[in-house]
Formats: C-alpha cells, structure tokens, sequence
C-alpha cells in the first residue's frame, strides 16, 4: 500500500505540469462574438490568420486574428470571394513571433496560428475592449508571400495615351503650347 | 409651361461636370504614387486608366466651354451637383472594380458613393487584404465627398454658377462673399486639420500602438480622411476596435467634433468669435446630451456593461459616431445589433438628427432642429402671452437672424422630407423580411450617411435595397434641392416646349 502511495505520488508530480489547468473550447471568432456573453472568462481556442499589423507595445503585442473563409484558402491560389471578415483582437503577452512572418495583407497570406486564451467581452478594467489574452500560441503555417503579376500592360497603355492626349488637348485650348516649331505643325 | 432647355445650357452642364472629373484625375494620382511605391503594379495600372479616362472626359468637356458672357442659370448649379454625385462615383469604381475584391459591379459604385456621400457602409469582401493604395483611393473619396468635390472645383472656377453650385452641395453658409474665397477657406480649414491630425495620429501609431512608421502613417491618413470628413470608413474590417487604444480613440474623437463642425464655425473660432450664443452649438450640445443620456441608460439596463468606465468609453465613443454621422464603431457589429430598448433609439436617434450644417455631417442638421424648436416655442409663447405681447422671431447664427415663415417653411419641409426618406428605406428593407429595428437603423445610416450597420448591409444584401440604399446615400447628402432641379431639369427637356 505504501509502495502504491508512493508510486501514485511521483506519477502525480510528473504528470501535473503536463495536465490542463482547464478545459479550453475549440470555437469559432463568429461564434465568440455572437455569444459573447456565454464565453466571457471561458477559456477557449481558436485558429486563425494574423493580419494587419504587430502591434508591440512593449510587454504586450496587439494582433488581429482573422477566422473567416480566406484562412482556409490555399496562399497563391486564385482567391474566392467569400464574403466579409471577421476577427478579433489578440493580446500576446510574454510570447515570441520571430518565427510567424508578415502579418496576412495584401501579397501576404498571414501566419496561421492556434491561439488559446481567456475571452474577455467589454472588459472592465480595459474600457470595455473584447478580446482573447492569450496564454499560448501555436504556430501551425507561416505565412506566405502571394506576389501579384506584373502591371495591366492594357490599362496602362491606354491610361498613359488618355493623359498625355487629354492633357494636350487641354493645354491647347488654353494656347500654353509653343505656337512655333514641331508644336505648331504637329500638336496645335 | 415647360421650357426645354437649349443646347447652350447641356454644354454649360457637360462643361462644368467635365471640369469636376478633372478633379477626380488629380486626386487618383496620389494612390498611383503609392501603389507605385509600394509594388502594387495592378492597382497602379488601373489607376493610370482611371487618370486616363478621366483626362480625357475633362478635356473633351472642357470643348464645350459655354459664351464668357452667358449668365450661368441658378438650376444649372444644382443639376451639375446631383450629376456630380452619380457620375463621379462611376468613374471611381474603376480601381476599385478591377481590385477584385467585390462580386459584382453594383457593389464597388456602392462602395464608392458610399465613399463620396461620407457614409461609410460598406459592401467589399476581404478588406483585411485590399491593396494599399486602393484602400487609401475609398478613404480619398471620402475626403473628396466630405470637402466638396465641387469645392475643389470652384477653387478654380468663378462665374455666376459658383453659388449655385455651392448651394446644390448641400452648404448653405457663405463665411466671405466670394464663393471662391469660401472654398479656399474650407480647404485651408481641412489642410491645417490634415497635417496636424495625421501628424499625431502616426506619432500614436509609432510610439503608443508599435506600428512600423510605414504602416503608422497609412493608418494615419486614413483614419484621418474618415474621421475628419465623417466618413467612417476604416482600413482594417474591425473598425476602430482594431487599435484597442483609449488615446487613438480619443484623438478620432476631436477629429469627427472637427468634422462635424460647420465651416462657418471654424471661421468663428479662428477669429475667436464668441460662439455660446450660436443656434446649432446650443441645439447639437443638448441633443447630444439627450442621446447620450438615452445610450447610456440603455447600456445600464441591458446590463451590457456594469462599471462606468466602459460604459461611458462605449456609450460616448459610439454615440458621438452615430451624432457626427462617422460610423465608426469600438464594438463588434453582433454587439451594436443586441443592443435593443434604449441604448438602440438612443444611436438611431443621433443617427437621425446628424450634425452641424455646412459640415460634412449628414442627417437633418442641428440647425433645422433649433429651428424648428425655437418655431414650436414661439408659437406656444404667442398662445399663452396675453394679446398685444410682442414675440421675438430672431436666433443666433453667426449674427442676429429673423426666423421667416419662409425659413420655417423650409425647415420642416426639408426636415419631413429626411423622415420619409428613413422610412421609405426602412419599408423596403421590411418587404424583404427585415425586423422594424434593424430595417430602419439602416435606412437612417444610409440616408444621413451615417455608415453604421446592424448586418442588413453585406455583399449578400438582395439587390434593389442596394439600389435604394445608393439612392438613400445620394439623397441625404445632397438635401432634396438639387435633386429635384435634376429632375425639373430632365422634365423639362423630355417634355419642354
């Protein structure tokens, strides 16, 4: 019995760190803020793209995190539209983001990260902010660049000959052309 | 009888119309500039389209310059400022339309009335990923809309037309006898406000939020162009939650007070009028109290917050949005759509009344309100006061003013004509299905251009509310007048003699 004691003992020590404090809810950002209320102080997880910008401020940085359709679209691929975004704030703190890459943007399919936290709606002491603070960050893909292709040869060409016409016609009417030489005989 | 209109007064309209194109082709140079800067090659492409286009439309107008000598018609004015409202936005879908970021064609002249009406609803799909340039091309629009595309016209433009033209714009006070000096005053106005306004906004950036200085001056301006010019666009999808900062929000705040102040006023405090007296500073101070008080008591209720400080954050922030006709919002827009009771009237309310005249706010104006108060007032004095007693009819506004049956008129007919406007857009809204709530929270946003929304608005949205909703935007802003001299206009042609 002793030697049981002991044994569930030692198997205690070694087991508790690795054991969750409490339970975390997998959910989705539309979901957390449609049911605010319910998840407030709810530990919960959620998986997501950063985009927009890091905000650090020093102890803490301030992250968006998107959950929506574009997420889950594969960077480089032709995007779909799906309709609009939804996200939510992050605050990271004591957490490194050397790794994640560029905030998600325009050219940039942001890193997708598992982001568990305590949810916190309208909290009181921070003027009514809602947000996850989060306690752990997952990497799970980095982000990626998505370059678009080069200039519409097209729309630039035919921009570039409107300007230049619309502006000589312009100037011509308002007699600023040279009234001699190759603007005489070829423009005016 | 009608009389049609001749050739002459079509190319007088053409002309100036062409000329309010031209400005679109400046303004579409500083996104190019960016985009350029930036790398984005086929946003830049389009924006040398759109400068294209528009050059060239400018030029060709510019050949139908009427005789020096012909009196410009005071209707001519109007109908080139409700053309100046529809046509420009179709030419600003351009970028915007080839960005990809909208499912349909309605949807980017959406957006871009939306810009130029300074509403701020908002139907584009991934914002969070726009390209730069065209993100800052719909806050440009905005500061286009809310200044007065017509105003940087008329900084050039002199002629009999300019009052008019000034009037249709839906301005009503002239701070010098020059309208052309009036223009440049608003300009000058907006510049001193844009460079200290977007210097502080990116020192924030920088020092408070940890944005690189890049990032921190595109936030800078464009929150700037919305807050100022009341627009509420934003350049990220969560609005001014996105900054999560007491001092950002605080800094917006004077910017939309700035915004929704009459020009008129900015003139008087630059000269360091006393302005206590002044009819719209006392009707705007007390409604704004009274929405607040509604607002915050609503919260109270709902439970939504149960300590002060976040409630009077919220509650100020948002009402203070809904009032100036920003639309900016600190809270998700599930949360603005469950506050009901209360705290919903009390925003729909500040929606409604909008701010100052000759401002870029939108909605019925707290001059009219005063208007009609001080009318109701009088009318009950002269009523109760024995016969013989004399009642003043006068108010202050910028100098002592006598209220006229005819302003009276006026002012309640206009102020009517806004209500039916909210309904009409609410009615349509209910015949899809809408709640009575949400249809009428969005038909005000967009007819006092507002931009706040509860959900209805979305690139989903069936699309003859969308049409409404453009025509809501482009109503409200323009304030009846030069919308019924358009169509007086086109009237007159089809069926003139």
């Amino acid at each position: 019995m002793r030697r049981l004691l002991a044994f569930g003992g030692v198997a205690a020590i070694i087991l508790l760190p690795v054991l969750p404090v409490g339970a975390s809810t997998l959910v989705d950002v539309a979901e957390l803020l449609t049911e605010a209320d319910a998840y407030d102080l709810v530990q919960v997880t959620v998986v997501g793209e950063i985009v927009g910008d890091y905000g650090d401020r020093g102890d803490v940085v301030w992250v968006q995190l998107n959950d929506d359709a574009y997420t889950h679209q594969p960077p480089g691929s032709m995007r779909q539209l799906a309709g609009t975004n939804t996200g939510i704030s992050v605050r990271l703190s004591g957490i490194s983001l050397e790794d994640f890459g560029s905030p998600g943007g325009h050219g940039v399919r942001g890193p997708i990260v598992e982001v568990t936290g305590v949810f916190r709606n309208l909290h009181p002491q921070l003027g009514g902010l809602t947000f996850i603070d989060a306690t752990d960050v997952i990497l799970v893909e980095q982000s990626v660049a998505t370059p678009e292709s080069g200039p519409d040869l097209a729309a630039l060409i035919i921009g570039t000959i409107l300007t230049v016409g619309g502006l000589l016609a312009l100037a011509h009417r308002r007699d600023l052309l040279p009234q001699k030489g190759f603007w005489r005989k070829n423009v005016a | 009888m009608l009389l049609r209109p001749s050739i002459e007064d079509h190319r007088s309209i053409a002309h100036d119309l062409g000329r309010i194109i031209g400005v679109v082709a400046l303004a579409a140079v500083v996104p190019l500039v960016w985009a350029v800067a930036k790398g984005e090659w086929q946003s830049a492409s389009q924006f040398a389209l759109l400068i294209g286009i528009s050059t060239a439309v400018a030029a060709g107008a510019d050949r139908l310059r009427p005789d020096p000598g012909r009196a410009v018609d005071w209707s001519h004015g109007m109908v080139v400022a409700a053309l100046t409202w529809l046509v420009v936005p179709a030419f600003a879908t351009i970028p915007l339309w080839a960005s990809g970021h909208y499912a349909r064609w309605i949807d980017s002249y959406f957006d871009a009335m939306s810009g130029l009406t300074t509403t701020g609803l908002s139907v584009i799909q991934d914002l969070d990923h726009l390209a730069e340039s065209v993100n800052l091309w719909r806050h440009i629009l905005q500061f286009l809309g809310g200044q007065g595309i017509v105003l940087a016209a008329l900084m050039f433009l002199a002629g009999s037309g300019a009052l008019s033209l000034f009037e249709g714009e839906g301005r009503e006070h002239r701070m010098f006898p020059n309208v052309k000096t009036t223009a440049r005053f608003i300009w000058l106005v907006s510049a001193a406000h844009a460079l200290i306004g977007i210097s502080v906004l990116t020192l924030d950036g920088i020092f408070v939020q940890g944005f690189g200085i890049g990032r921190a001056f595109f936030h800078a301006s464009t929150i700037f162009m919305a807050a100022f010019d009341t627009g509420g666009f934003t350049p990220m999808s969560t609005s001014i939650a996105y900054y999560n900062s007491p001092i950002f929000e605080g800094l917006v705040t004077v910017l939309m007070i700035a915004g929704a102040m009459s020009f008129g006023l900015h003139h008087a405090i630059w000269h360091r009028r006393r302005i206590g007296k002044n009819i719209e500073v006392r009707t705007i101070a007390f409604t704004f109290s009274v929405t607040l008080l509604i607002t915050m008591l609503g919260l109270a209720l709902l439970g939504v917050v149960d300590s002060v400080y976040p409630m009077v954050r919220i509650g100020l922030f948002q009402v203070l949005s809904a009032h100036t006709g920003t639309g900016f919002t600190t809270v998700s827009t599930p949360e603005l759509a469950s506050w009901s009771g209360l705290a919903f009237a009390g925003i729909a309310i500040a929606m409604a009344l909008g701010g100052m005249s000759s401002s870029t706010a939108g909605g019925v104006k707290s001059l009219r309100i005063g208007l009609a108060i001080r009318a109701m007032r009088d009318t009950v004095r002269e009523a109760l006061l024995p016969d013989g007693a004399v009642v003043s009819h006068t108010y202050h506004h910028f100098g002592r003013q006598i209220i006229s049956p005819t302003l009276i008129r006026s002012v309640f007919t206009i102020s009517l004509l806004y209500v039916g406007l909210y309904l009409l857009g609410a009615a349509v809204a209910l015949g899809y299905g809408y709640e009575l709530g949400p249809a009428l929270f969005e038909s005000i946003s967009a007819s006092a251009a507002v931009g706040l929304s509860v959900g209805i608005v979305s690139p989903d949205m069936p699309l003859f509310l969308q049409i409404v909703y453009i025509l809501q935007m482009w109503v409200g802003r323009l304030e009846f007048i030069a919308i019924a001299a358009l169509f007086g206009f086109a009237a007159s042609t089809v069926f003139g003699k």
